[in-house]
């Protein structure tokens, strides 16, 4: 009996250990992604099961710390959507806001909570892949040391601390020791991995290490989007105005 | 004229000042054809193609300041269009004009600061189908089963700060919405004017400036917004005078005045996104009826597909003045929605609805669409009307159509 006590409390203590260790690793991981800002021009190609490919690009502008940070995203081709623009406010502890704007229709539509699985713009991105959340957020555990991509990690378990609405039940994430940025992020919906997102060609822009290429695979929907990044860059000249719903109509 | 001159030479010296400045453009070619299986007493027609052109263009320039313009060009085979090599300005012609200047404004953004001044397209409201609140902006009717909006002169401000926004807007030349021409298969009277022929006496477009503000706030998860507008109806009022002898009815064509105090509302709620948005119409002028508009809409997007179901109604506050017809009735007391499936990024069927409540009388539209190559994009489809012939919408039936349509956007 006290063996086992014994037993239970190394356990416990191990598992306390830890899942602070897990939680010590992702705050080092958002802070060494700080930025005040970050900006970048995208080039998606979606690859479907029959081979069907559809090819779009996007500017992202985010302003601000992940959890409190404000995001545009505006396409620039193809020509029948150039114009159309996302616009969130992640809100730290809440959930955060979505709106978007339809130039042909000159209409603000907000995107409701409940619908953030839906996919984003015919993309293998749904739109609460495009929502920030600090670490206050989740609760991290199951730390183990992996190789992924080459490169020693850390693999981490993390769940919603809080009660928003999501479509995924848990995240594996595994973050490079060297970089200490992820490498691959793993997405669960009712028990079943969902979506993959493999973060390739890290270069270490401005001091923070950047993949320049994301690729995301649904693996539910039998489909693949590769997110490339060219022009990105850090710490640009922004400010809060740029992220209201009157500049989300102002510019495309 | 002298206004129209300095203005292009203001377009253009901003145009060419914008050589270092950050410009855009987009635009398509659409052309559609119509088939009608049914003629009308009025409209023997029955094959309709359409071509619309419409380039826009914007240039960012230095210090904040930066200029937008939009052009249409078109053509039809049904003479909705003026046959003559003609450019419209304000688009105040009963027909379509073959080269119109559907936006031109100039803007300047300091923060939360942006004023925009010149012709543009306004729109205010939450609702997908029947906004009560969105009176400022006129539409082309010619056919309502496709209206599009036009562009209107204004000076609109705004301060936007994230969670609070404050707009006014000041119109100083009135754009009336574009109606269905007499004798044309969308222009179908009350049964009342059955056997007689129209005569109009005057049409009467208002003079002075309209004015709008509206207040905008976000509060995590709401949204709503409150507004007051005084200006005119861009529908017009028919004042009438039958003449039941000789069969002849005379009228005269107004553009009422109104005020409107209004308010919209979004929240989630029970899985779904709702939206209330709801106008007092005050009667301004002997010829406008005071009423209630107010509309209910609940939407939801789930993976590929998409839905939203509208209630819109309204309650007159008085009696219908006599003699008087009003085309913005149309719409009222109806149940209206669309759902669309996307299997994949390339291929849509829509099918959008309108129902009368007490079943009298629908409208039903199927669209299935699909992209060719990146650019192109091709779609077929048909509208069905009908219901009882005591319902004045079902009346349209005979317009009921099959539809091909190809875009090349750039």
């Amino acid at each position: 009996m006290t063996g086992k006590a014994v037993a239970l409390a190394l356990s416990l203590t191990a598992s306390i250990f830890a899942a602070q260790t897990a939680t010590q690793i992702m705050e080092e991981v958002h802070r060494r992604a700080h930025s005040d800002n970050f900006r970048y021009e995208g080039r998606i190609t979606t690859r479907k099961a029959n081979g069907a490919k559809d090819q779009k690009s996007w500017r992202c502008e985010r302003l601000g710390e992940a959890g409190s940070s404000k995001m545009m995203l505006r396409f620039l081709d193809p020509a029948d959507i150039r114009g159309v623009s996302l616009l969130v406010w992640n809100h730290s502890q809440k959930p955060s806001e979505m709106w978007l704007y339809t130039p042909a229709l000159a209409r603000t539509r907000r995107i409701a909570q409940q619908d953030r699985s839906s996919r984003f713009a015919g993309t293998d991105f749904s739109f609460e892949d495009f929502e920030e959340s600090d670490t206050s957020s989740w609760e991290y555990s199951e730390l183990q040391e992996e190789q992924e991509a080459g490169e020693a990690c850390w693999h981490i378990a993390a769940r919603r601390s809080t009660n928003h609405p999501s479509q995924y039940d848990r995240e594996w994430i595994w973050v490079s020791k060297e970089k200490m940025t992820p490498l691959r992020i793993d997405k669960f919906r009712g028990g079943k991995l969902a979506r993959r997102l493999t973060m390739q060609s890290l270069e270490l822009r401005q001091g923070i290490w950047t993949p320049m290429r994301v690729d995301v695979v649904d693996l539910l929907g039998n489909s693949s989007t590769t997110l490339e990044l060219v022009d990105a860059r850090y710490n640009q000249r922004m400010s809060e105005s740029q992220f209201t719903l009157e500049a989300a109509k102002g510019t495309w | 004229m002298k206004l129209r001159l300095v203005w292009t030479q203001a377009v253009l010296a901003a145009a060419c000042s914008a050589q270092g400045g950050a410009w855009s453009y987009r635009g398509f070619v659409d052309d559609s054809l119509v088939y009608y299986p049914s003629t009308t007493a009025n409209d023997q027609v029955q094959f309709v193609n359409e071509t619309l052109v419409r380039v826009e263009g914007k240039v960012q320039l230095p210090g904040g300041f930066g200029l937008s313009a939009g052009l249409d060009a078109r053509t039809d085979s049904d003479n909705q269009v003026i046959r003559a090599w003609r450019f419209s300005w304000d688009d105040r012609t009963a027909q379509r004009p073959p080269f119109a200047l559907r936006t031109m404004s100039f803007h300047y953004t300091h923060g939360a600061f942006r004023i925009e001044a010149g012709k543009q397209v306004l729109h205010w409201g939450q609702m997908d189908f029947s906004s009560p609140t969105d009176k400022l902006a006129p539409r082309d009717y010619l056919n309502p089963a496709s209206a599009d909006t036009l562009g209107a002169f204004a000076v609109r401000a705004v301060a936007d700060t994230g969670p609070h926004s404050l707009e006014v807007v000041y119109l100083p030349h009135f754009t009336p919405s574009r109606i269905p021409l007499l004798d044309r298969r969308w222009l179908i009277l009350p049964t009342e004017f059955d056997g007689y022929t129209y005569h109009s006496q005057s049409v009467q477009y208002p003079g002075g400036g309209q004015f709008g503000v509206r207040y905008h706030q976000i509060v995590s998860p709401y949204e709503f917004s409150v507004c007051y507008f005084e200006g005119f109806k861009t529908l017009p009022t028919f004042l009438y005078d039958k003449d039941p002898v000789h069969m002849n009815l005379n009228y005269q064509t107004l553009y009422p005045k109104m005020r409107m105090v209004g308010a919209d509302f979004a929240a989630p709620w029970r899985g779904l996104l709702w939206k209330v948005e709801s106008a007092y119409i005050d009667a301004a002028s002997p010829h406008v009826t005071s009423a209630w508009t107010y509309a209910v809409q609940a939407e939801k997007t789930a993976d590929k597909w998409q839905w939203a179901v509208e209630f819109a109604g309204d309650k007159l506050t008085q009696d219908k003045r006599p003699n008087t017809l009003d085309l913005d009735r149309a719409t009222r007391d109806a149940v209206s929605g669309h759902v669309a499936w996307t299997p994949n990024p390339r291929q849509t069927v829509s099918a959008e609805w309108f129902v009368h409540p007490d079943g009298k009388a629908f409208v039903t539209r199927i669209l299935y669409s699909r992209n060719l190559y990146s650019t192109f994009r091709a779609a077929g489809g048909f509208l069905w009307i009908g219901g009882s012939q005591s319902d004045p919408l079902a009346r349209y039936n005979v317009n009921s159509y099959i539809t091909l349509q190809l875009r090349y956007s750039f």
